[in-house]
């Protein structure tokens, strides 16, 4: 009995498995070949031109990969400063409205972007002054901070106070509270929340190009245009050269719970 | 009031942003989008044929994010209750989620196809013998496809959610069960369900809101007589003019006023759930 | 502490209906001011001046050029081709952005509303309904071709394909970049005699079910497709190039859906679903899954033999009535940063030299959008020599069976017909 619930276990992640991972394999031949008829399981021709169009002017990788990367970095620590307050509030604090400010703050999940956009395009030329950057930045904020929002308020409301009680008692002040109580006790949520910030932001098109006008190609920008007009060999070459950061992110993640795992069972032992 | 930054941040400009396109949608702006009666574009939507619509948009959306929330939820607890630990194998349950979603729409349709990938795998494994045989999954009757296709992208999203509170909250509560004398299954129930139905629901809501705006999966895979809202709101806004772009807010904002409901229902459900003294963390 | 919060939200409240009270009057009285400064200086200055001092002008510049981005071998053309010689030949840089016209548009017209007076877009690919609604909204900079030496060398002003777009007079707001003709491709393999006509097709069709289909209006080459049934059909396709007429349209339709959807359950899928796109129909034609594609392209195919994605085998067609052709165009926006360097670039783009390679299979293949009876002899012979490519059909029997456009307005029109008469049926 055991090792039959053993065995259709193993089977469930084998299918889901192969579920997930079987459809990036095509990609890896497609980025070498241009044309690949039925029923050929692996290409009879291959050619490089479409790496070598990946990495030439025109194709502009690194540009694209380099803002990206920017934008995401400022999204992050935007969240940081703005949601971690927020969700700390909303978890700990009781006040009139809260229930209202929770719905507005989450309503960019619920709201389809386009019926938002038009009118955050018309709020931004307003703000002409600021860089891209920045602009982009804004729009990625409101699209990742719902996530970011709920799942450290997930996680205050796990915590309770009762820690936090504890140390004021015991005299500490709120920074210090924070940074000796709080943080260590958040981090792995804190970690989760900005790696899917970092990746939702990585995966934006709209908001990219409506606040920047277009002006700020990022990987997103660049590949769109070619996933829509369907050339195959062109789209698998962006689509894994975009995964390279996002599969970095992610090990990135694993890396620094795996530290953060070590340094807590350190102290606890 | 650490709430106060953010909270202004999104009402300047996401709220801000709908109430403008919410005046579109009645029929403001008149100067671009051409002078009719107020309300014109909810009123040529009051049609059968919306409605039917709109009940294939839910319907797909539902199914979608239920069984997105169901799988997800069995293979974060089976990676949680794991006895050692494989990391590549949660790397891979989580990567989909950072594919945009016309990336992964397109991905897909590259496998699905009656003459991708699979079918050529089937071919030479000798199960079919033209790929006429092979299983139709794009534009099919049943929506197949979409529903994959989003099964692609939403488990990991699921999983990457609530992978680490599960984990945190089996390894607390294991051996106070265990001293009272539960089963796991007992466990699952009265603890670990109870704790994480908020941000599990909220996980299922999330998916359900996004398979209910989003176009890019359903215009490349769902049959185009499903007469999706989404693909109807892409072609009414980009295709047919400037004088029916009203019709496509007029299309999202309903879309979104049906996630707004349901997330409320949910959110009673929940209150009421809990009221009946299933409350389980603080006991 | 209570009672504070209890202020505090609903100060909130009354905050965030002051914040919308005010971004709507700000919106009023920008637009107003921005009307009179336009009215004042702005745009038309760039028109009125010399083109020597245009050129002067635009030195040390940058131009962005705001265009669909999905094809390799145009952007190819453009970043390789275009941009190093404006470099050289002007000292212009060129920047290239990859956007779908709808968007650009839309883009444009929220500027408009916010009276933004300088903004992003210096050069705009445009053509069809964009330019309609451009044109209409008051989103261009004004008749440009007057000014461009080019344009008043090389085009037939006077030509209908240079002065309507889909039956919307131009009026020198656009000035033409290139033509294209449409085509359908067939697997020469699979097929030997490909169908001249309407009655043709619906044969091989019923012969060879699940072979064919057509992308799904409003898809644009699915629209265009629907638009040769009509001419097939129509008793007096003429009429459609005049304004447009409801019950003309409304009556001839009828025969335009019964021909379809006699033809439908012979489709690909037996016509339950269409492609969404020519990219998912092309895909299903790389594959094999159909013996047919076609294109708004009359080279598209030799283009797609050349960089290996399509089977040597490829072949053209044209129909025995016809097939429809349109000139894609250039514009500049009303707010464009750089008007300058926009007319420039648009001026080198129309060059003989840059239209000629233009044409090269290895870039894009496209057919000039000058007049080549206006040309000097030694380019003119260059351009009848210019090889296009083996699945491209000659000048002379693309020339005889070309159709010109019908107005948006029946365009659209047919689009939501068949959505509503065959996609949804």
């Amino acid at each position: 009995m055991e090792k039959l619930k053993k065995v259709s276990i193993w089977l469930f992640f084998l299918f889901m498995g192969l579920f997930m991972i079987l459809p990036i394999i095509p990609l890896i031949f497609w980025s070498f070949t241009k044309l690949w008829p039925w029923p050929q399981l692996i290409p009879e021709t291959f050619s490089l031109e479409s790496w070598k169009y990946l990495f030439s002017d025109t194709g502009r990788a690194f540009e694209g990969l380099f803002n990206s990367l920017v934008v995401m970095i400022l999204t992050v620590v935007g969240n940081i400063l703005l949601g971690l307050p927020a969700a700390k509030s909303l978890s700990q604090r009781e006040f009139f409205g809260r229930g209202l400010a929770f719905i507005v703050l989450l309503s960019p999940l619920f709201i389809p972007l386009t019926v938002s956009i038009m009118g955050i395009h018309g709020i931004a030329i307003q703000l002409d002054f600021l860089p891209d950057y920045f602009h982009v930045t804004m729009a990625h904020m409101l699209v990742t901070m719902p996530y970011f929002i709920v799942m450290l308020w997930y996680q205050y409301k796990l915590l309770g106070l009762k820690l936090q009680e504890a140390a004021f008692s015991l005299g500490a002040g709120s920074m210090k509270t924070f940074l000796w109580i709080e943080l260590p006790l958040i981090t792995p949520a804190l970690l989760l929340a900005c790696l899917i910030v970092s990746i939702i932001s990585l995966s934006q098109y709209l908001p990219t190009w409506i606040m920047s006008g277009g002006t700020l190609l990022t990987l997103p920008l660049i590949i769109f245009p070619y996933a829509s007009s369907g050339n195959a060999s062109i789209v698998s070459v962006y689509s894994i050269w975009f995964f390279l950061p996002v599969f970095i992110l992610v090990s990135l993640y694993f890396v620094c719970m795996k530290i953060h795992h070590k340094k807590v069972s350190g102290h606890g032992g | 009031m650490g709430i106060l930054p953010a909270l202004l941040f999104v009402i300047f400009f996401f709220v801000g942003g709908f109430v403008q396109s919410f005046f579109i949608s009645i029929g403001g702006e008149e100067s671009f989008y051409g002078k009719y009666e107020s309300f014109w574009a909810y009123k040529e939507l009051w049609n059968p044929s919306f409605f039917h619509s709109l009940g294939v948009t839910v319907g797909m959306a539902a199914t979608v994010s239920v069984t997105a929330g169901i799988l997800g939820f069995i293979i974060a607890l089976l990676l949680a209750t794991m006895s050692y630990r494989r990391t590549w194998l949660q790397i891979l349950f989580q990567l989909p989620f950072g594919v945009p979603h016309l990336l992964a729409a397109y991905l897909l349709a590259q496998v699905f196809m009656q003459t991708g990938w699979y079918s050529r795998v089937a071919f030479r494994l000798g199960l079919i013998d033209s790929y006429e045989a092979f299983p139709i999954l794009l534009h099919d009757q049943w929506g197949v496809g979409v529903l994959l296709a989003y099964m692609w992208k939403e488990i990991p999203f699921i999983v990457l959610l609530i992978y680490p509170f599960l984990k945190k909250i089996l390894e607390e509560w294991k051996d106070t069960v265990k001293m009272l004398g539960g089963s796991f299954s007992q466990m699952i129930r009265w603890v670990v369900i109870p704790i994480l139905l908020p941000l599990w629901v909220g996980g299922m809501w999330v998916v359900f809101a996004f398979a209910l705006g989003a176009y890019e999966i359903p215009a490349l895979m769902a049959r185009t007589s499903f007469g999706l809202i989404p693909v109807l709101a892409w072609q009414e806004y980009t295709q047919f003019g400037l004088e029916r772009q009203p019709i496509a807010f007029a299309m999202n904002i309903i879309l979104a006023l049906v996630s707004f409901l349901i997330g409320c229902a949910l959110l009673m459900l929940q209150k009421n759930w809990y009221k009946k003294g299933r409350r389980a963390w603080k006991s | 502490m209570k009672c504070f919060l209890k202020q505090a939200g609903f100060g909130l409240l009354v905050l965030f209906i002051l914040i919308m009270t005010a971004c709507s009057a700000n919106d009023e009285s920008t637009k107003n001011e921005n009307k009179e400064k336009q009215d004042d200086q702005g745009a038309i200055n760039v028109l009125d001046k010399d083109w020597d001092q245009i050129v002067a002008d635009a030195k040390g510049t940058t131009v962005n050029f705001y265009m669909w981005g999905g094809d390799e071998g145009i952007n190819r053309y453009l970043n390789e081709w275009i941009a190093p010689q404006l470099k050289k030949q002007y000292d212009i840089e060129l920047k290239q952005y990859p956007m779908d016209a709808v968007e650009f548009i839309n883009k444009l017209m929220v500027e408009k509303k916010a009276g933004k007076d300088t903004g992003e877009m210096d050069v705009l690919w445009v053509n069809g309904e964009n330019f309609k609604t451009s044109k209409q909204q008051d989103l261009l900079l004004g008749p440009i071709t007057s000014v461009l030496p080019n344009f008043k060398a090389y085009v037939d002003a006077d030509s209908s394909d240079v002065q309507y777009d889909f039956g919307f007079p131009t009026e020198g707001y656009e000035a033409p970049w290139g033509k294209v003709q449409f085509v359908f491709s067939y697997d020469s393999s699979k097929m030997d005699q490909p169908p001249r006509s309407l009655e043709e097709l619906k044969k091989w069709v019923q012969e060879n079910p699940g072979k064919f289909t057509y992308p799904a209006p409003p898809d644009f080459t699915g629209s265009a497709f629907i638009r040769h049934i009509l001419n097939e059909t129509s008793g007096d396709y003429q009429a459609y190039l005049g304004e447009f007429d409801e019950t003309l349209i409304e009556k001839e339709s009828e025969i335009v859906w019964k021909a379809l959807n006699e033809m439908e359950p012979y489709l690909w899928r037996e016509g339950t679903s269409y492609p969404q796109s020519l990219a998912q129909l092309d895909q299903l034609y790389k594959n094999g899954e159909v013996w047919m594609t076609m294109g708004y392209d009359e080279a598209g195919a030799s283009n797609m033999i050349m960089s290996g994605e399509f089977p040597e085998t490829t072949k053209t067609f044209i129909l025995e009535k016809g097939t429809l052709s349109n000139t894609h165009f250039l514009a500049v926006p009303y707010n464009a940063p750089n008007s300058d360097g926009a007319l420039v670039l648009i001026n080198h783009l129309l060059s003989p030299e840059a239209q000629l390679k233009k044409m090269e299979l290895e870039y894009w293949g496209e057919n000039t959008a000058l007049t080549v009876d206006l040309l000097p002899e030694d380019v003119k012979s260059k351009f009848a020599q210019m090889d296009r490519g083996g699945a491209t059909l000659p000048e002379e029997e693309l020339s005889k069976h070309r159709l010109p456009e019908i107005s948006a307005e029946y365009v659209q029109w047919l689009e939501r017909g068949w959505l509503k008469n065959v996609g949804n049926q």
